[in-house]
C-alpha cells in the first residue's frame, strides 16, 4: 500500500510533491544505511555521508568527463566506488573505538570536503561550483524511481541484518567487544562488511541524488548540517530498528519543510533546538519512548 | 634562508600556543565529564565577537578584555553546565556520548545562527581588530609584531597557571581526581557537580581567550566555531583523550605543522593536512600519543 502510493507520486505531476519525495527518499536512504552499522554495532560512523558524496561525485565525475559511457554502468559504479573507499578506511577507522571512532570519522566527512574544495583538484571535481550534468528529459521521472528502489532495499537490508549471523555478530560486539572476540567473533571482519553494505547503499542514493538534481558541489553533498542528517534523523526516530530512521526521516523532513516555508530567519537556530531537545529527553529515539511502545504494542492489537 | 625558517618556527609556535588554549579546555572537561563538546569553538567564535564589540565601541586595549572575558565566560560555562549538561552526564553511558554530541551539535548550530543574524543586520561577513605594533628586529630576526608576542607571553602564563591550578589546589585535585576514577573519586567525597561546573567554566572561559587572540591575527565568522572545533578534536585526539600534556604538545605539532604547510604549499592544504597526521597517528598509537593504552 504505502508502496503503491510511492509509485503513483509521479502521477499527480506536482513538480514540488515530487521533488519533496525523492528528497525524502534519499534522506531515508541514507539514514537507514546509516544505522546499519551504527544501530546494530553501536559504532557511530559520524562520516557516513562521505560515502554519499563519494558516489555521487564518481557518477557527476563519469557522465561530464566520458560522455559516451552507458549511464545504466555509471550508476553502478557509484556504490563500487562508495565500497572501494570504505574498505580503504576500514582498517584505520575499525582500530578506534567509542568517541575516538565517533571523532575520527567526523574528521574524515570534513577531511573529503576539503579535498574537494582544494584548487588543486579543480580539473576532476570542479572545485567550489562542483559539476553540472546534462540533463535527459525524463531525468526527475528516472531518478525518482531509481530513489524509490535504494530506499526499498535500504529499509529491507536494515530489516534483514539483525536476522542474519553478521547482525548477531554486530550486536555482540555492540554489548562488549572484547567478550565477543572470545566467543568466536572476527570484529573487525563484522564490522568491515557492515560498512561495505552501508556504504554501497548510500553510495548507489549519492548517484541517484546526483543525477536527479544534474549537479554537485562540496556543500551540496558535504555540509555539516548534511553530514549529521543521517544521524539525527535515527537520533530522532530510534536506532537499532528499521522502522526508526524511516520515522525520523519522515518527521525531520517535514518539520524542515514547514519551517523553511513558514519563517524566514534562523532555521539553523531552530534545527539546532530540536537537535538540543531531542539529545536531551529522548536520546533512544521517538520509538524507544515508554509512551510510544505502549500505543504502538496496542495498535499491533 | 634559516631567517625564514625561524620566522615559520615561531609563526606555528603562536598558533600552536592558541591551539593549545582551545584544546587545554576541551580535553579538561572531556576528562572530568566525559561530554565531548562539539559548540566549544562556537564558544570562542562568541568570545571573540564579544570582544570585537566591546572593543569596537569603547576603543579599550584588547589586553584588558581578558579578566571581563575570564568572568563573563566562566559564569556561561557554569551555567551551561548546571542547566543543560548536568542531565546528559546522569545518562547511561551508552547514550550519554551520542546525546552529548547530539546537544551540543545543537548549541553550536544556535550559536552559529545567532550570530550570524547579528553580523549581518551590519552587513558583516568578517570581524577581526588590527590591534598593529612596530615589528621587533632581535639579531637580524624579525619576529612577527609585537601583539603577537604579548600574546605569546600571556598564552604560556596562563597555561602554567591553569598546570599549577590543577597540580596544587584543592579543586585541581578534585579535578584530576574525577579525571583519573570517577566513581572512587565521588565515593570518596569529591563534590561532581560542583567540580565539573568549574571545570566547563574554565574551559569555556579558556576558549573565549583563545577567540580574543585569534581575533588579533586573523579574522572569524559566525560559522568558524565548528572548524575550531574540529581542530580542538584533533589535537586532543593526536595528545590522547582527557591527557593535559598530549593536548599541549598535539597543539604545538599542528600549529608548527600547518605554518609550514602554509608557507611551502598554501593554506588551502592546511585542513586536509591536519587531518591526515591525526589519521596517521591514530594509525600508529589508536589511543594518541599520551593517551592510556
Amino acid at each position: 500500500m504505502p508502496i503503491a502510493l510511492l509509485l503513483a507520486v509521479p502521477l499527480t505531476r506536482a513538480p514540488y510533491i515530487l521533488s519533496f519525495s525523492f528528497l525524502l527518499l534519499i534522506y531515508l536512504t541514507l539514514a537507514e544505511s546509516y544505522d546499519v552499522l551504527s544501530g546494530y554495532s553501536g559504532y557511530m560512523n559520524l562520516g557516513h555521508v562521505c560515502f554519499f558524496a563519494i558516489g555521487g561525485y564518481t557518477l557527476a565525475v563519469i557522465v561530464t568527463k566520458f560522455s559516451s559511457f552507458p549511464l545504466a554502468l555509471a550508476f553502478l559504479l557509484s556504490p563500487l566506488s562508495a565500497t572501494i573507499f570504505a574498505l580503504f578506511i576500514s582498517y584505520p577507522l575499525f582500530r578506534l573505538r567509542g568517541a575516538y571512532f565517533a571523532i575520527a570519522s567526523l574528521a574524515l566527512g570534513i577531511l573529503l570536503y576539503y579535498i574537494f574544495v582544494n584548487p588543486s583538484f579543480d580539473w576532476l571535481a570542479g572545485g567550489m561550483r562542483g559539476l553540472m550534468i546534462n540533463t535527459s528529459e525524463n531525468r526527475s521521472i528516472i531518478s525518482y524511481y531509481l530513489a524509490v528502489s535504494i530506499a526499498i532495499i535500504a529499509i529491507l537490508t536494515h530489516y534483514s541484518i539483525p536476522k542474519t549471523k553478521l547482525g548477531l555478530a554486530l550486536l555482540a560486539i555492540k554489548d562488549n567487544e572484547d567478550v565477543a572476540k572470545t566467543f568466536g567473533i572476527a570484529p573487525y571482519r563484522a564490522k568491515t562488511q557492515a560498512l561495505v553494505i552501508s556504504a554501497s547503499i548510500a553510495g548507489f542514493a549519492g548517484g541517484v541524488y546526483v543525477y536527479g538534481i544534474g549537479y554537485v558541489n562540496p556543500l551540496t553533498v558535504l555540509n555539516t548540517e548534511i553530514l549529521l542528517t543521517p544521524v539525527v534523523m535515527t537520533l530522532i526516530g530510534g536506532t537499532g530498528i528499521y522502522s526508526g530512521p524511516l520515522t525520523g526521516a519522515v518527521l525531520l523532513m517535514i518539520i524542515q519543510e514547514v519551517l523553511w516555508v513558514k519563517i524566514t530567519h534562523f532555521h539553523l537556530f531552530i534545527y539546532g533546538l530540536i537537535l538540543v531537545l531531542v539529545g536531551l529527553f529522548m536520546p533512544g529515539g521517538l520509538l524507544r519512548q515508554t509512551q510510544i511502545q505502549k500505543i504502538i504494542t496496542r495498535l499491533k492489537g | 634562508m634559516l631567517d625564514i625558517h625561524i620566522q615559520i618556527l615561531i609563526g606555528g609556535l603562536l598558533t600552536g600556543g592558541i591551539y593549545a588554549l582551545i584544546a587545554l579546555g576541551l580535553t579538561l572537561a572531556f576528562g572530568v565529564t566525559r561530554i565531548l563538546n562539539v559548540a566549544h569553538g562556537d564558544f570562542l567564535m562568541l568570545g571573540s565577537l564579544v570582544a570585537y564589540w566591546v572593543i569596537y565601541f569603547t576603543r579599550t586595549n584588547p589586553f584588558l578584555m581578558i579578566p571581563i572575558l575570564l568572568l563573563t565566560f566562566f559564569a556561561i560555562g557554569v551555567t551551561l553546565y548546571l542547566g543543560i549538561i548536568r542531565s546528559i552526564v546522569k545518562k547511561p553511558p551508552e547514550t550519554m556520548l551520542i546525546s552529548s554530541i547530539v546537544v551540543t551539535l545543537g548549541l553550536a548550530f544556535m550559536i552559529e545562527d545567532s550570530a550570524s543574524y547579528l553580523l549581518s543586520t551590519r552587513g558583516m561577513n568578517f570581524f577581526s581588530i588590527s590591534y598593529v605594533l612596530p615589528p621587533v628586529e632581535i639579531g637580524g630576526i624579525i619576529l612577527p609584531v609585537t601583539v603577537r608576542l604579548i600574546s605569546l607571553i600571556v598564552i604560556i602564563a596562563g597555561s602554567i597557571l591553569l598546570y599549577l591550578f590543577i597540580k596544587r589546589s584543592l579543586v585541581g585535585k578534585m579535578i584530576r581526581a574525577l579525571i583519573q576514577n570517577r566513581e572512587v573519586a565521588i565515593s570518596l567525597g569529591v563534590r561532581d557537580t560542583k567540580i565539573s561546573a568549574i571545570t566547563f567554566g574554565i574551559s569555556i572561559a579558556f576558549a573565549a581567550i583563545a577567540g580574543l587572540f585569534m581575533l588579533m591575527i586573523t579574522s572569524l565568522s559566525a560559522y568558524s566555531g565548528l572548524e575550531l572545533t574540529i581542530k580542538a578534536l584533533t589535537i586532543i585526539i593526536l595528545g590522547g583523550l582527557g591527557s593535559f600534556i598530549g593536548a599541549l604538545i598535539g597543539a604545538l605539532i599542528l600549529g608548527v605543522t600547518e605554518s609550514y604547510v602554509g608557507f611551502y604549499l598554501g593554506i588551502s592544504w592546511l585542513p586536509i593536512i591536519s587531518i591526515s597526521v591525526l589519521i596517521i597517528v591514530l594509525l600508529l598509537r589508536p589511543r594518541g600519543l599520551f593517551g592510556v593504552e
